[in-house]
C-alpha cells in the first residue's frame, strides 16, 4: 500500500537535509504543469493550470504561491501540511518574501525557468542556483519512492492493453487516446504523457493525434506514461493494423535486440552513454547506424520520476553515472528505412544487481484487428 | 501534456485570418515603437502563440519572434524530428528546433542593425534562461514589456475564434450532459466519462475537475479512482478546441427536489451570461440578477478571459470586462439551501457587449 503522505514527508526530510548540506536557509522553487517535478518534490502539489512558486525553509516550513484561483482552491483541498496562498500578483509577492529574508541564505531552482523579475534580483538578494542539488534528489529515488513506482507498473501494462483493444481499422487516432484517458481516470491515474504515430514509411516520429484514421497495414506507435502519485512510468510499443508484414517483423527484431542489449547494460557504475552504445551497436550491426543519430531519434531512453523526461538522458554523449535507485526507460525508438518509425521500450529501476524491469507487456509487434 | 486532437484545418482557421492577426499585432508594435516582439509559449502559457500562429506545443517550450514587418519565426526546444509535424499544424512562419531558442532568435535579430527596442510579452514572467540567451546575443538592445501592445491587438474577436469557441462550448456541453447522475457510478467513472466524450469529439485538451459532494464542500479537485459521489455533485470541464479555451460546469443531483432547484438555477445562469454588460462591474450585475431567482445567495464567482499567454486568466476584482475577446464566468450559489455551481462562456464579445 502506497501512502502518498509518507512519501511527501520523506521527500521533505531529504530536501531539508540537502539544504543543510548546501547551507541554504530558504529555497525558491518554480513549477508549472510541464516542468512540475521540482515544485512537486518540494510541495507535493501537482500543478495543472497557471504557475506556482514554493518557498521552503530549512526547518520545513513551506508556502506555496499559486497565481490561479482555481489551482489555489484545489491545492487547499489536496495538501495538508503546507500553507497555500492565492497570489494574483505572484512574482511581486515572492519578491517581497525574498526582500524580507534578512541575512538568510537564499537559493532557487530550476535556473532556466525562474521568471525574469526574480532572476534579475538574484545578484542583489544573493540568491544562489541549486538546480543541480534538486536534480540529484529527483534522479536517485528514496526507497518509498521506488515502492510507489513499482506499485504503479501494472497501470502502464493495463493502459497499453486498453490502447490495443481500442485500435482497429477505421478508428481515428484521438479516439484511442480518449479510451485510454477514460480508463486511467477510473483507475486513479491523474495524468498521462502520451504521443503516437500512425502510418508507414512516411511517419518520422510520434506527436499528439492529428485525426488520422487507422488503416490496414498501418503501424501504430505509442509512448504511454501514466502518472501515479506524481510518478510517471512509461511503456513504448508498436502494433500493426492487420497482420504485420515480413519486413515489419524483421525490423522489429532489431528493436527487440536493441532493447534487450540496453537493459542488459544497465547496472550501477556504468554511464548513460554505455547503455545508449549497447542499444546503438545493434542498429550499427544491421547497417542502420545512420538511424541512431539525432536526425532520426532524440534519445535512446531517459530518466523517469516526478517528470516524464528527467535526467539522465540515455545518449552516447551523456556520461552521467548510473546509480542504484534511479528509474529510467530504455527505448531504442527510431526511424527504420524499410517500414517507418518504430518504438519499443520498458521502464525499469536500477538495482545493485542490474535492472528490475517494471513492464510486463510482452516485447512483441502486436496485431490489431482490421474490423 | 496536451494529448488530444491537434491538427490545422484551413476552413476553421483560414490563413487570411492568421495574417490579419499578425498585421494587427505589427500595427500595435509600430504604434508602441517596438522593433520586434517576443512571445513565449508552453502548453500552460499557450494562448498568445496559438492566437498568432495556430500552434500550441504539446510539450517543451518555445518563443515566437514577430518582426515589425514580415513573417514570424518560431524557435522551440521540441526536437528536430518533430519539426516537420510542427510545420504541418502551424501554418504561418518558419520553425527552428534548438535547445537554445533564445539564442537562435537573438542571432536572427542581431543581423539587423535597426533593431533597438525588443518587446517581450509578459517580461516579468519570461523564463530567465531564455532572457539570458536573448540578452547575450543582443547586448545593445533595450528589452521592454510588450503586454500592452499585445493586448491592444488581441482585444478583437474574429469570426474564426468565434466559431472555435462555439465548438469548444458544444464539446463541453455534450460531455457534461452525457453523464446521467443516476448511473454516474463513482468519481473515477464520472470524470472518465466526461473526459472521454470531450476527447472523442476532438477536444485538444480536457481538464475535468469534480466537487464530489457539494453538501460537504464546494472545492473542485482533480480526483479519480473509486471514491463515492455525494447526493449533489458538480463537474467542471475545461475544454480547448484548436487553441480556444473555456470552462463549463454542471451540477448534478440524485433527488427530484434538488434537481428542480438546480434546473431553475441553470436556466437563470444561462439567461444571465447571455446579457452581461461589459461596461458594468460583474459583481453588481450578479447581485442585481439574483432578484430573479428565489432564496439565492452568492457563494463566489470568478471571471476569466484569454489574456497574454494565458488561455484563461482570472480578472481582478476591479478589472474592467471591456476589451476582452471572450469571457468565462464561474459562479457558486446556494438556492434555497441547495448548493449549485455553474461556469459558462458569457456571450462572445467584440470589445463591448455581445
Amino acid at each position: 500500500m502506497v501512502d502518498a503522505a509518507v512519501i511527501a514527508a520523506a521527500r521533505r526530510h531529504h530536501l531539508a537535509q540537502a539544504m543543510a548540506d548546501e547551507d541554504v536557509d530558504l529555497l525558491l522553487v518554480y513549477g508549472n504543469a510541464w516542468q512540475g517535478d521540482y515544485l512537486r518534490y518540494a510541495s507535493d502539489y501537482g500543478i495543472l493550470e497557471g504557475e506556482g512558486i514554493v518557498i521552503v525553509g530549512r526547518d520545513g516550513q513551506t508556502t506555496l504561491f499559486l497565481d490561479s484561483p482555481l489551482e489555489a482552491e484545489r491545492a487547499q483541498a489536496e495538501t495538508q501540511t503546507i500553507a497555500v496562498c492565492y497570489a494574483p500578483d505572484m512574482l511581486a509577492d515572492v519578491e517581497s518574501v525574498l526582500e524580507q529574508a534578512g541575512n538568510r541564505k537564499l537559493a532557487s531552482a530550476p535556473k532556466r525557468l525562474i521568471p525574469h523579475r526574480l532572476a534579475r534580483r538574484s545578484k542583489d538578494l544573493g540568491v544562489g542556483d541549486r538546480t543541480a542539488m534538486m536534480d540529484r534528489l529527483l534522479m536517485k529515488k528514496l526507497e518509498c519512492e521506488l515502492a510507489a513506482i513499482r506499485a504503479a507498473g501494472h497501470l502502464a501494462d493495463e493502459g497499453y492493453a486498453v490502447f490495443r483493444n481500442a485500435a482497429r481499422a477505421g478508428r481515428a487516432d484521438y479516439e484511442l487516446v480518449a479510451e485510454v484517458e477514460a480508463f486511467f481516470r477510473s483507475r486513479g491515474v491523474d495524468d498521462n504523457f502520451m504521443i503516437m504515430g500512425v502510418g508507414g514509411k512516411e511517419v518520422r516520429g510520434m506527436a499528439p493525434p492529428m485525426g488520422r484514421k487507422l488503416r490496414r497495414g498501418d503501424m501504430v506507435t505509442t509512448e504511454l506514461t501514466p502518472c501515479v502519485n506524481g510518478y510517471y512510468i512509461q511503456i513504448c510499443r508498436t502494433l500493426v493494423v492487420g497482420e504485420p508484414s515480413a519486413e515489419q517483423r524483421d525490423a522489429f527484431a532489431v528493436y527487440r535486440d536493441a532493447l534487450e542489449a540496453g537493459v542488459a547494460a544497465v547496472r550501477p557504475g556504468v554511464t548513460a552513454a554505455d547503455i545508449a552504445r549497447a542499444e546503438n551497436e545493434v542498429f550499427r550491426t544491421h547497417g542502420l547506424g545512420e538511424y541512431v543519430t539525432d536526425a532520426y531519434t532524440r534519445v535512446r531512453g531517459h530518466g523517469l520520476g516526478l517528470f516524464v523526461d528527467t535526467k539522465p538522458h540515455i545518449l552516447e554523449t551523456v556520461n552521467t553515472k548510473i546509480e542504484a535507485g534511479m528509474t529510467v526507460i530504455v527505448h531504442p525508438n527510431t526511424y527504420h528505412p524499410e517500414v517507418g518509425y518504430m518504438v519499443l521500450g520498458d521502464a525499469l529501476i536500477v538495482t545493485d544487481e542490474g535492472a528490475e524491469v517494471l513492464i510486463k507487456t510482452p516485447r512483441e509487434l502486436f496485431a490489431a484487428p482490421v474490423n | 501534456m496536451r494529448r488530444g486532437l491537434m491538427a490545422w484545418n484551413p476552413e476553421e482557421l483560414p490563413l487570411d485570418i492568421l495574417r490579419e492577426r499578425l498585421r494587427r499585432l505589427q500595427g500595435a508594435m509600430a504604434a508602441a515603437g517596438h522593433d520586434a516582439m517576443i512571445l513565449y509559449t508552453n502548453f500552460i502559457r499557450s494562448a498568445a502563440v496559438s492566437y498568432l500562429t495556430g500552434f500550441s506545443p504539446y510539450w517543451a517550450d518555445g518563443v515566437v519572434l514577430v518582426p515589425r514587418e514580415g513573417e514570424p519565426v518560431f524557435a522551440t526546444t521540441l526536437s528536430k524530428r518533430v519539426g516537420q509535424w510542427i510545420q504541418s499544424v502551424k501554418p504561418i512562419g518558419e520553425v527552428v528546433c534548438s535547445p537554445t531558442p533564445g539564442a537562435v532568435l537573438g542571432k536572427h535579430l542581431a543581423g539587423n542593425e535597426a533593431i533597438r527596442r525588443v518587446a517581450i510579452l509578459e517580461l516579468d514572467a519570461f523564463p530567465s534562461g531564455l532572457y539570458d540567451e536573448l540578452a547575450a546575443a543582443l547586448p545593445n538592445a533595450e528589452f521592454v514589456d510588450g503586454s500592452e501592445a499585445f493586448a491592444a491587438a488581441r482585444s478583437h474577436l474574429d469570426s474564426a475564434e468565434r466559431c472555435l469557441l462555439a465548438r469548444a462550448k458544444n464539446i463541453a456541453q455534450e460531455a457534461l450532459e452525457s453523464l446521467d447522475e443516476s448511473s454516474a457510478g463513482d468519481v473515477g467513472n464520472a470524470v472518465g466519462q466526461v473526459e472521454k466524450i470531450a476527447r472523442l469529439q476532438g477536444a485538444e485538451e480536457a481538464y475535468v475537475a469534480i466537487a464530489p459532494d457539494l453538501e460537504s464542500g464546494r472545492r473542485f479537485v482533480r480526483l479519480s479512482g473509486n471514491r463515492r459521489l455525494g447526493r449533489i455533485f458538480a463537474i467542471r470541464a475545461t475544454v480547448a478546441y484548436k487553441g480556444s479555451w473555456l470552462r463549463q460546469t454542471k451540477t448534478y443531483a440524485a433527488d427530484e427536489k434538488a434537481r428542480g432547484r438546480i434546473e431553475h438555477a441553470d436556466a437563470w445562469f444561462e439567461a444571465f451570461v447571455s446579457r452581461i454588460d461589459v461596461s458594468r462591474p460583474l459583481r453588481d450585475q450578479i447581485a442585481a440578477a439574483l432578484a430573479d431567482i428565489r432564496d439565492a445567495e452568492i457563494a463566489g464567482f470568478i471571471a476569466e478571459a484569454p489574456i497574454g499567454t494565458r488561455p484563461l486568466a482570472a480578472l481582478g476584482a476591479t478589472q474592467t470586462l471591456e476589451n476582452m475577446p471572450a469571457l468565462v464566468v464561474t459562479l457558486g450559489l446556494n438556492v434555497g439551501g441547495t448548493p449549485w455551481c455553474g461556469a459558462a462562456l458569457a456571450g462572445l464579445f467584440h470589445g463591448k457587449a455581445a
